[in-house]
């Protein structure tokens, strides 16, 4: 099977492109480093994969996602390359083009973005870029589906095996070093000659990844010029040579320059969404209407009329129907009092979250995101981060997960360490249910603004984490930070739902595994003791485990065991916390439990369990994400521990400080 | 939609005169996105407070630190 890879600079639409081209649906958001991981589909009616890969800036991995890129070409060889790239910045584009050319396998170069190239009224002509640079040229829209039927009739014509590479005419010492060193890896390695040579320039260009290959394979012609190559700069020759040489195309094959005149609308929105002054005020207010959107407005009567759907007729004509089966009550009552009950009730948050993501969608497709890391970047910069860990911090409102792996694309080790650790503070979709049941019971009137302060206080907790980390690990204060800017889109409606639904997928897809299997387990636990099955629930597993942390657990202000209990199966997922209440409190549905609620907490201890729950042990699939992250279990079983002790101070102090005024 | 009030506003141009400043991640970086010593450079904002720095060149737009901007002009 042939395998084409997908390379190209970030945020240049390859996962666009992707999506069209193949049966596959990857998540496509508008900013740079998308992307985080390799994605493998096939083309349509044919048999050829397609790997979409992160997007770079040059085969010189700066950042841990462009390490995978260069990866792909070092050692899984693809027959031919498919460079993606944004018409309208051809420039910076072709240096990446270049170093893929003279690699040699077979390349389609796509102009992507057409659209924009003609709006601002330059045309490229095809044949002659095609000449300079010996390889298949094609246009695509990829966002209107347009070009892509050429441009796939060109990857299935396209010879698989390897052609002549290009050749730019490098200053004549680098020319010289060049021809001896890789003659010299021709005969000693047995590397082809257009490997050699790429290598070797490869290797004068100080690519990182390429001297640790050199260094692994022991290829001294190369490892003995180190040096030398590094001593006469041959780096910034071979980058200015390629620069004249894209200049060169680039006037060579301009044709038509039409001036518009059309007021550039990317230029109109930015002109006031990045106002010194109104970046920032803009930046909360665009979050606060989300919040009342998905809490107030819209999110909140919906996820109402859903609860009254599952706690009435489902669950009667479930009884109703066990019943006539003749099912035993013990069945009977797991199936109503457990599994609908409880996974039906943390469903009934569905509406709320997919407004909440459609919202994050919206913003990340409009090109919203990067303005938001420009204009944060400054407030980031006083706790030791840069204003790109926001962008993982935001992601994170959806999943810890996800945020964890969008943090991939910060340059620095250790900036990228801290943002992981702090990102289980961001209150993920999973703690939803559980706030929507107590706000409800207790706080009817600010639903949103309560809401709202815990993600407030989850992103306060985060960045004072960040800056003690930053502390500890003397992290200076130097820091990469250069963020582009894209291009505006008009949002487009399916794209913000597949958006939606790739962020919120996950939230059913736990509620058939493991919250299910949480609510059940819990179910369980209050149902059998250390006698069999147990009619008092004081007696079961749970009142027992639940007993013995109460004493710790009273100092937060609970003063029920079945909250310990329930607090205790959050580790497995944090949606389980509300299935697991409502099955320990025997009720039907939200709507029982918050009555109950009333009985057993204080507006304070309520808020004060909010906060914990908020900041508490990361869930299973967080932590093992710290560990693949951090490649150490260690970090993983510190934030486990670490959060735990942070969760328990904050709601402790917060407790006993509000009794003194309450 | 509301037409704002909107002037195209006119932008200072800068030209870059080093890069010898930066250290190296950012210099390959900003190598990367096509700058290099004479690279001209249009100035869109300038947050107060040596806050971040937005420039265009070659039709995109950029945000870079105060810091790495001055280094770009040699210091100044
Ligand atoms: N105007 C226009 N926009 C496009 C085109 N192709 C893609 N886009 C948009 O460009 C943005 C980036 O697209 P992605 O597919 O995420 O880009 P990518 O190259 O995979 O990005 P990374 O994963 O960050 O490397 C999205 O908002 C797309 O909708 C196009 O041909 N024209």
């Amino acid at each position: 099977m042939t395998v084409v890879a997908l390379l190209g600079n970030p945020n240049t639409g390859k996962t666009t492109l992707f999506n069209e081209l193949t049966d596959n649906y990857s998540y496509v958001g508008n900013w740079e480093g998308v992307t985080v991981e390799k994605k493998v589909g096939k083309i349509h009616h044919s048999e050829m994969m397609v790997v979409d890969l992160p997007g770079i800036y040059s085969l010189n991995p700066i950042t841990k996602d462009e390490a995978v890129a260069v990866n792909c070409l070092l050692h899984d060889s693809p027959d031919i390359i498919l460079n993606v790239t944004n018409a309208c910045q051809l420039k910076r584009n072709l240096l990446l083009s270049i170093e893929l050319l003279e690699f040699g396998q077979p390349t389609v170069i796509a102009l992507n973005m057409i659209d924009d190239l003609k709006r601002s009224g330059i045309a490229y002509n095809l044949g002659i870029l095609s000449a300079k640079l010996g390889c298949r040229f094609c246009t695509t829209n990829a966002r209107n589906k347009e070009g892509l039927e050429q441009l796939k009739a060109d990857l299935l014509n396209s010879p698989t095996q390897a052609t002549e590479p290009l050749a730019l005419n490098y200053p004549s010492d680098v020319m010289n070093s060049l021809d001896v060193a890789s003659m010299q890896l021709v005969q000693q390695f047995n590397y082809t000659e257009t490997f050699a040579r790429w290598l070797t320039i490869q290797f004068m260009n100080q690519n990182h990844q390429v001297r640790q290959f050199a260094a692994d394979k022991h290829l001294h012609p190369l490892l003995n010029q180190a040096i030398c190559y590094d001593q006469q700069d041959y780096e910034s020759q071979i980058f200015n040579t390629r620069f004249d040489f894209i200049n060169e195309v680039l006037s060579d094959a301009t044709e038509q320059q039409s001036l518009t005149n059309k007021a550039n609308i990317t230029a109109k929105i930015d002109y006031w969404i990045t106002q010194p002054l109104l970046g920032l005020p803009i930046f909360v207010g665009i979050f606060y209407l989300m919040f009342k959107l998905s809490f107030d407005w819209l999110g909140t009567p919906l996820s109402g009329l859903l609860d009254s759907f599952i706690s009435g007729p489902v669950s009667h004509t479930a009884s109703a129907l066990l019943t006539q089966l003749g099912a035993i009550p013990f069945l009977k009552s797991l199936i109503v009092d457990g599994v609908i009950a409880g996974v039906g009730g943390v469903l009934t948050f569905i509406p709320q979250i997919f407004i909440l993501f459609a919202c994050i969608s919206l913003l990340e497709d409009s090109g919203y995101m990067s303005r938001a890391a420009l204009v944060t970047d400054r407030l980031m910069q006083m706790f030791g981060m840069n204003g790109k860990s926001f962008i993982p911090l935001i992601i994170g409102f959806g999943c810890n997960v996800t945020g964890i792996m969008a943090a991939r694309t910060i340059e620095q080790p250790k900036e990228r360490l801290v943002t992981t650790l702090i990102s289980p503070f961001i209150s993920c979709s999973a703690r939803l249910p559980i706030y929507g049941l107590f706000v409800a019971a207790f706080f009817q009137k600010n639903q949103a603004l309560i809401v709202l302060s815990l993600y407030f206080l989850g992103i306060v907790v985060a960045l004072l984490m960040a800056k003690v980390y930053q502390w500890l690990f003397k992290i200076k204060e130097s820091s990469v930070f250069i963020v582009e800017l894209p291009k505006y889109h008009l949002p487009r409606l399916d794209i913000i739902a597949a958006g939606t639904w790739d962020k919120g997928k996950g939230f059913i897809k736990n509620a058939g595994s493991i919250i299910f299997a949480g609510t059940v387990l819990i179910w369980l636990l209050s149902n059998l003791g250390p006698q069999g099955v147990v009619t008092n629930i004081n007696d079961s597993f749970c009142a027992w485990i639940g007993q013995a942390a109460l004493p710790i657990f009273q100092l937060i202000g609970v003063t029920s065991w079945a909250t310990v209990s329930a607090l205790l199966t959050g580790v497995l997922a944090k949606e389980v916390i509300s299935s697991s209440m409502i099955v320990l409190f025997h009720l039907s549905g939200q709507t029982g439990l918050i009555a109950t609620f009333s009985t057993l907490f204080t507006p304070l201890s309520a808020y004060c369990i909010l906060i914990f729950i908020l900041l508490y042990a990361p869930c299973f699939s967080t932590l093992s994400a710290i560990k693949t992250e951090t490649g150490s279990i260690k970090w993983a079983a510190y934030s486990l521990i670490s959060n735990t002790v942070i969760a328990f101070v904050i709601a402790m102090v917060v407790y006993q400080v509000g009794s003194l005024f309450m | 939609m509301m037409q704002l009030n909107y002037v195209e506003p006119s932008h200072p141009t800068v030209i870059v005169h080093q890069m010898t400043q930066l250290d190296n991640s950012t210099a390959s970086r900003l190598h990367n996105l096509g700058i290099r010593p004479g690279s001209e450079l249009t100035v869109l904002r300038k947050y107060p407070f040596h806050g971040p720095v937005i420039i265009e060149f070659d039709a995109q737009r950029i945000g870079i630190r105060y810091t790495v901007f001055t280094a770009l002009l040699g210091g100044d």
